[in-house]
C-alpha cells in the first residue's frame, strides 16, 4: 500500500495561497506559493520509505471481524 | 477449465490467463497512468490549437504572423527541441543500461538543448512585445501567446523535472522508484516534441502562407 502522505493536505494549501495572490496580483505571494508547493513535492519526492507492508494475517483477521468490510 | 489444465499444465504454468495473473508490474501501471496524464494534456492542447484556427485571422487590424514570424529563429527553435528528444531517447538508453556516465551526459545535453528552445522562444516573445504585439493586441495574439506560451511552460517544467531527477539518481541511484519517474519524464519530453511539431506546423508554417 502506498504510505500515507500530508503531501496533497499541504499543497492545496500552498495553491489557496498561490490562487488568492494571482486573483489580487500579490505578485510576491504568488512566487512563495508557487515555491512552496515545490518544495513540498520535492520533500514527497525524496522520500525513501514510499510503501507499507500490511501483513496477510492482519487482513485475515480485518475480514473475520467485519465479514464484507462493513459494507451492507 | 480444470480439463485444459489436466491436458496442458505446462503451457499454462508458463503462460497464466490475464485473470490469474495476478497485478501488472508496477511500471506498466506507472507508464498507463501517465499516458492517460499526457492524453488529458494533449487534449487541453486540443481546445487551444482549435481556439488558435478559429482567431488567427482575428487580427483587429494589428500585425499578421506573416510579419511577425522569424523562419530563421524558429527553423533553429525546431532543431533544438528535436534534438533534444533525441538525446532523451539515448539518455533512456543509458538508464536501461545502468550506466551512470553516460545517463548524466546525455541528460545534461537534452537539458541544454531544452534551455536553448527556451531562451529562443523568449527571445521571440520579447522581440514580439517590444514591437506591440503583444497578447491585448488582438484575439490572434492572445491565442497565440496561449498556445505558444503554454508549450513553453511545459518545457520549463520539464527542464525542472529533469534538473530533479538528475538529483535523484546522484542521492538514490537507479532505484525502481527513480526508474519508473525517469520513464515518465521520456514519455512527457517525447510528447512535447509531438506537439510541437503540431504547433510549428499550424502556427508557424500556415502562418506565413499567403
Amino acid at each position: 500500500m502506498p504510505k500515507n502522505s500530508a503531501t496533497g493536505f499541504v499543497n492545496a494549501f500552498f495553491a489557496v495561497v498561490t490562487g488568492f495572490a494571482l486573483i489580487w496580483h500579490i505578485w510576491w505571494m504568488a512566487g512563495l506559493g508557487l515555491v512552496g508547493a515545490f518544495v513540498t513535492l520535492l520533500v514527497f519526492a525524496f522520500r525513501d520509505e514510499e510503501e507499507v507492508e500490511i501483513p496477510a494475517e492482519q487482513i485475515a483477521q480485518f475480514d473475520r471481524r467485519s465479514p464484507g468490510g462493513g459494507c451492507p | 477449465m480444470n480439463i485444459a489444465v489436466a491436458i496442458d499444465d505446462v503451457r499454462h504454468e508458463a503462460l497464466p490467463s490475464a485473470s490469474e495473473a495476478g497485478p501488472a508490474p508496477k511500471r506498466i501501471v506507472v507508464a498507463y497512468g501517465f499516458w492517460i496524464f499526457l492524453l488529458s494534456d494533449i487534449v487541453m492542447f486540443s481546445a487551444l490549437f482549435a481556439a488558435y484556427a478559429v482567431l488567427v485571422r482575428a487580427t483587429a487590424g494589428g500585425p499578421t504572423g506573416a510579419q511577425l514570424f522569424n523562419q530563421v529563429s524558429v527553423a533553429i527553435e525546431t532543431a533544438c527541441l528535436l534534438a533534444s528528444s533525441y538525446t532523451c531517447g539515448l539518455m533512456s538508453l543509458a538508464v536501461n543500461s545502468r550506466r551512470r556516465a553516460a545517463t548524466y551526459f546525455f541528460a545534461v545535453v537534452t537539458f541544454v538543448l531544452g534551455a536553448a528552445f527556451l531562451a529562443l522562444e523568449i527571445r521571440e516573445f520579447a522581440d514580439m512585445i517590444a514591437r506591440g504585439a503583444t497578447p491585448q493586441r488582438s484575439a490572434f495574439l492572445s491565442a497565440f501567446f496561449t498556445l505558444v506560451g503554454c508549450h513553453g511552460l511545459h518545457v520549463t517544467a520539464g527542464l525542472v523535472w529533469l534538473a530533479v531527477m538528475m538529483a535523484q539518481v546522484a542521492v538514490k541511484g537507479f532505484r525502481a522508484s527513480v526508474e519508473r519517474r525517469l520513464l515518465c519524464f521520456a514519455l512527457f519530453w517525447h510528447a512535447l516534441d509531438i506537439i510541437w511539431v503540431w504547433l510549428f506546423t499550424v502556427v508557424y508554417l500556415m502562418g506565413v502562407r499567403p
